[in-house]
């Protein structure tokens, strides 16, 4: 008991009782944080690398293809998916601010409206998918799509489904990420001088719309 | 540190620019890319907005504008894997000789245009 009287005494000394007992101060353990957080979004960056790789490559090698498929896409739905999801993106960061200027009740709103669009965003691109699926546009064999005959076409397919679908999951678990993160922040874990879950959460968050930023007008825009 | 002094601020315009800035160049990419015919030029400008709009995520949203050197390193380096990744590939793919491609792909023997059943 004494040892942990003398600890919280310790931890008092440098500040916060968020602070871990083996960073230095709340400065050091961010930046701890952060950079592990950097760590994981580019392992996550390197796991979408290997599907851009393989876009690039399928698209060198059946560019007839991609553009006819890429047509047959929903654009107007691509638009205001990036829309959705720049906004969302937008509202994250507004949280955090909210939260670093001491506004719980409007960080909490910003993140329900983020998780909102995140899951507006699932259900457009359910839409499409249920689309694709009626029409038969969809990867290797089963592919039955009327309207494109070029070959590789079924390629074009595959990469969407995958790069798109990869996307999607991410978009629900950052969803989800959120929702924990902003029962905490209703709960008033956070403020000025804490937010590193939620910081992180952000992150996240944007990675998802960075990643769909380049899939818009790869997929859509060809 | 010296760049944590801009964390302090609490200034929530840059985020409206950004967002404003984000706006204008999807508006941008969507008319040059279903308006506009640029041909083999259209991709590398469809990119080039990308890559803009992606550092304004990463550098306000994400505020690696003002974080520590280290995360801009990381990031910078998983950039750089995924383009050499993407580049060396391709370069693999664009000097084989064409029996080395798949069937009816670009360059292949007995590319055709495409085939109706």
């Amino acid at each position: 008991m004494a040892e942990h009287a003398e600890a919280h005494a310790h931890d008092d000394e440098h500040g916060h009782p968020r602070l871990q007992h083996h960073f230095q101060d709340m400065r050091t353990q961010q930046h701890a944080v952060r950079l592990g957080m950097w760590l994981f979004l580019a392992t996550e960056i390197l796991l979408f690398g290997g599907l851009f790789c393989a876009y690039s490559v399928y698209r060198t090698l059946f560019p007839e293809a991609w553009h006819e498929c890429s047509r047959h896409l929903n654009r107007p739905f691509g638009l205001l998916e990036t829309f959705d999801l720049i906004t969302s993106s937008f509202t994250m960061v507004m949280a955090i601010h909210f939260t670093r200027v001491n506004r719980r009740k409007l960080s909490v709103l910003m993140l329900i409206l983020t998780i909102g669009m995140g899951l507006g965003f699932l259900c457009l691109h359910g839409y499409e998918y249920y689309h694709e699926w009626l029409e038969g546009a969809l990867p290797g064999k089963f592919y039955h799509f009327d309207e494109v005959h070029a070959q590789g076409a079924p390629m074009f397919f595959a990469v969407y489904f995958l790069m798109t679908g990869l996307h999607s999951i991410h978009v629900f678990i950052g969803a989800a990420v959120l929702g924990v993160i902003c029962w905490f922040t209703a709960r008033g874990e956070y403020g000025p001088d804490y937010d590193h879950p939620l910081d992180l959460g952000g992150l996240y968050w944007h990675l998802v719309d960075l990643i769909w930023i380049f899939l818009f007008p790869l997929l859509y825009l060809v | 540190m010296a760049h944590d002094a801009h964390e302090h601020k609490h200034s929530a315009r840059p985020y409206i620019l950004t967002v404003l800035a984000l706006y204008c160049l999807t508006i941008l990419t969507f008319m040059l890319g279903v308006h506009v015919s640029l041909g083999e030029g259209s991709f590398a400008i469809a990119m080039a907005i990308a890559f803009t709009k992606g550092m304004l995520v990463i550098l306000f949203f994400m505020h690696l504008w003002d974080q520590a050197g280290p995360n801009r390193l990381t990031m910078a380096i998983a950039v750089l894997f995924v383009i050499l990744l993407i580049v060396l590939a391709c370069a693999d793919e664009a000097t084989r000789f064409p029996l080395a491609l798949p069937p009816g792909s670009f360059r292949s023997i007995g590319h055709t245009p495409p085939v109706l059943p």
